[in-house]
């Protein structure tokens, strides 16, 4: 019998998951999304396949229970500030989850509500937090003894264009808060919060592999559960831009550009920020033919049998420009389905609600995750240095 | 002898007390506040409540001037030089106006009178020393004048500060620029030519061509001629990023549910960080280099002026105020003493041919502890 599943929010990320679980016969696939044209497209993309549902209100935890209710799987992708409550209606519900929802709470909340239901739940399994922190995970269990995680993760587009440099591959909002928000990170076992913007240096990878250009990365604040999860007494998250950006984000930042608080102009009131984004988003757009990529590096440090190693694994994704996703979506979506799947096929039931690093525990599933990725054309270039 | 002086700004008030050592000073403003506070610190000036734009009521007030200076909003200029030309007095003038002040040369000496506009610092002494360089020179291949009022110390986040409107900034950061090239106009973006340049006193500081040649343009032939404005490295990048995010535009749009000019939203949002405040420690300089250089006969000649200057502890006034207002008052004492002779409007490069003028400017200058340090190379047959 084929597999319910329902997918919350058919935008740019969550339209690329329900193709995806379309095209495989072993899924029967609903999408909610209030945006019925864009729904229209998706179920003509996937040739009819798929169910659309432009009823269900996200933000009624209510409705989403009555939508997901007797589904064998939730794929989550609604906006971020609605993630929190959506993961509660979905727990209710009795249904698992994949989630890719980006919600500022700590979905760790939910833990004993899931664990009361039965339901597994897997959150920010897209790229970075996602598969890297997968890998983060395994490398961990891999290791006697882990001294340092750090890891360096972007997606830009291929040729940048002044004076940003940059084209959104995600919420404008959560772009503002990587030049804002205080980075957290982790110093020999204890939590400290630098500026943002901060520890700015040009980083020259040297993967042959890839051609990448050169970059700038800073501290940014995306370790998340990272920070408490794994046993490691450093941990640390570089974002990578074209050179010169953190210098640039820091100016508009110091000068107020990016404030919530209104001020008053000539009479009328206005956020800084609501003006920042006015200008600047359109500049930021990515044009409908316009590659981008997905990159991330990551090196984990320890000991194993008394030798001194470093797990890298890299990754990198450019636009697919026959289905012109691009690398963000494909990297984020595809990770996500083939955590809900791995969940369906009961290859990961953990009752409760589990960061991506969890799943680093389980041999079988990191494997699964690594080939599913490869098979759809992201490939993780792993390997053990001895130091 | 008698002097007024219209406008009671922050330079206005400079001129005034320094002619107020050796003349009756009357000042004049629309505004009874600023005249009341100029009077109280400097007991000598007699004040007068008048619009610098009524001309009758000024007329009255200069009737018995020997001497008038002047410092008003650029855009009350024309009209003000328009009434003290008509009063038939001599002028010394600062305000910095859009209009061709040379249009007025005709008028100037059908009243007999003497106006010397633009008699600041740059402009001002800028143009009377490139004025000086070509004058004695035979062909003047270029003509540069450098010129900054910066902070003295570099200040995150700007490393700039001013002490005058930030709309009048980011208009320098947006207009384009005129400078002459091969002997022909040119215009290049604002901030455009970007490059750093090593100046005494100071080191490295980041110049690019500014929109400030105005008379020199047509009064001066040079092969190369530029205004270039000096700011601390790095400041013209940040300004670079504002002006081509589009915060410097000028049309009203919807800008985050509101109808704003995004450029007031600038100017909201960086005056108080421009701000120059004396009482927190901010000190401010003033750098300028005008270098002139060409053929004299056979030799080439670079004539190079260097003046650094700096915030006054003692007076507690802004270095940009003092170079400013010491000129014009400095030339309006060479007006009332017969040094300038000539009628007519004259821009200040029109006025270097005299030797004697040129002596007692520099002396001045360094009396009121402003000093212009003049070098001269020359290469022997060069030709």
């Amino acid at each position: 019998m084929k597999k319910k599943v329902t997918v919350l929010g058919n935008g740019l990320v969550g339209s690329v998951m329900a193709l995806d679980l379309a095209a495989d016969e072993a899924y029967d696939v609903t999408v909610c999304d209030a945006r019925k044209d864009r729904l229209q497209e998706t179920i003509m993309r996937s040739g009819g396949k798929i169910t659309g549902k432009a009823d269900v209100d996200f933000a009624s935890p209510q409705s989403i229970t009555e939508a997901v209710r007797g589904q064998d799987l939730v794929i989550g992708a609604v906006p971020g500030f609605l993630g929190f409550n959506m993961l509660g209606a979905v727990i209710r519900a009795g249904v698992d989850i994949s989630d890719i929802s980006f919600m500022g709470e700590d979905y760790r909340q939910w833990d004993a509500e899931a664990k009361k239901y039965g339901v597994t739940s897997f959150e920010d399994v897209g790229v970075a937090p996602g598969s890297s922190s997968i890998l983060i995970g395994h490398a961990c269990e891999e290791l006697d003894e882990v001294e340092d995680v750090t890891y360096y993760v972007t997606g830009l587009p291929s040729e940048p264009q002044e004076p940003f440099n940059y084209k959104l591959v995600f919420s404008p909002d959560d772009l503002i808060e990587e030049y804002i928000r205080p980075a957290r990170m982790k110093r020999d076992g204890k939590i400290i919060s630098v500026p943002a913007c901060s520890g700015c240096k040009e980083i020259d990878f040297n993967i042959p592999k890839f051609k990448l250009p050169k970059m700038e990365g800073f501290f940014t604040d995306g370790a998340r559960t990272l920070l408490d999860t794994i046993p490691s007494p450093n941990v640390t998250e570089y974002t990578l831009r074209y050179p010169g950006t953190a210098e640039r984000m820091a100016f508009l930042r110091d000068i107020g550009l990016f404030d919530l608080d209104p001020v008053e102009i000539n009479g009328v009131k206005v956020r800084p920020r609501d003006v920042f984004g006015a200008l600047a988003y359109p500049k930021m757009e990515l044009g409908k033919d316009e590659k981008e990529f997905t990159f991330y590096h990551i090196e984990v440090t320890g000991t194993k049998d008394g030798r001194r190693l470093q797990y890298r694994y890299s990754l990198y994704d450019e636009r697919d420009m026959k289905t012109s996703y691009t690398s963000m979506a494909r990297t984020t979506g595809f990770t996500c389905v083939i955590v809900g799947r791995l969940i369906a096929e009961g290859i990961l039931k953990m009752p409760g609600v589990n960061p991506p690093e969890a799943i680093g525990k389980n041999q079988k599933a990191v494997r699964r995750v690594i080939d599913e990725l490869e098979k759809r054309g992201v490939k993780i270039h792993q390997s053990v240095a001895e130091l | 002898m008698k002097s007024v002086q219209i406008g009671a700004g922050l330079v206005g008030n400079i001129i005034a007390d320094d002619m107020s050592r050796d003349f009756a000073v009357t000042l004049v403003d629309l505004d009874g506040g600023k005249l009341a506070k100029a009077a109280e610190n400097n007991p000598k000036l007699k004040t007068a409540v008048c619009s610098c734009t009524d001309s009758d009521s000024l007329r009255l007030i200069l009737e018995d001037a020997d001497i008038v200076t002047a410092g008003v909003p650029g855009r009350f200029g024309r009209s003000m030089m328009e009434a003290v030309i008509r009063s038939g007095r001599n002028l010394c003038d600062i305000s910095f106006m859009p209009e061709d002040f040379e249009e007025l040369d005709g008028l100037a000496k059908e009243h007999g009178v003497t106006v010397i506009p633009d008699i600041g610092v740059a402009p001002g002494m800028s143009n009377f020393l490139m004025g000086r360089g070509a004058h004695l020179l035979d062909e003047v291949e270029n003509a540069i004048i450098y010129v900054g009022g910066i902070p003295e110390k570099p200040v995150p986040p700007f490393n700039y500060q001013i002490t005058w409107s930030a709309a009048d900034v980011i208009e320098e950061y947006t207009r384009p620029a005129r400078y002459i090239k091969d002997y022909s106009p040119a215009v290049i973006e604002a901030m455009g030519d970007l490059d750093m340049k090593e100046f005494p006193k100071v080191g490295a500081l980041e110049t690019f061509i500014t929109d400030g040649l105005r008379s020199l343009m047509k009064n001066i032939k040079a092969r190369n001629m530029q205004e270039r404005t000096m700011r601390w490295p790095g400041h013209v990048e940040q300004m670079r990023l504002l002006r081509e995010m589009g915060l410097f535009d000028e049309n009203k749009r919807k800008l985050g549910g509101a109808d704003v000019v995004p450029r007031d939203v600038a100017c909201d949002l960086l005056f108080p960080m421009w701000k120059m405040d004396p009482d927190k420690g901010d000190r401010d300089i003033t750098v300028m280099q005008v270098k002139v250089e060409g053929y004299k006969g056979n030799d080439f000649v670079t004539y190079t002026w260097d003046l650094w200057d700096r915030f006054d502890e003692k007076t507690w006034r802004n270095s940009m105020g003092r170079c400013t207002g010491m000129t014009c008052s400095i030339f309006a004492h060479a007006l009332a003493s017969g040094l300038i002779s000539e009628k007519g409007v004259l821009a200040p490069e029109k006025l270097a041919g005299s030797d004697d003028l040129y002596e007692f400017v520099m002396a001045e200058q360094k009396k009121r502890g402003i000093n212009y340090v003049e070098s001269v190379k020359i290469v022997k047959d060069a030709k």
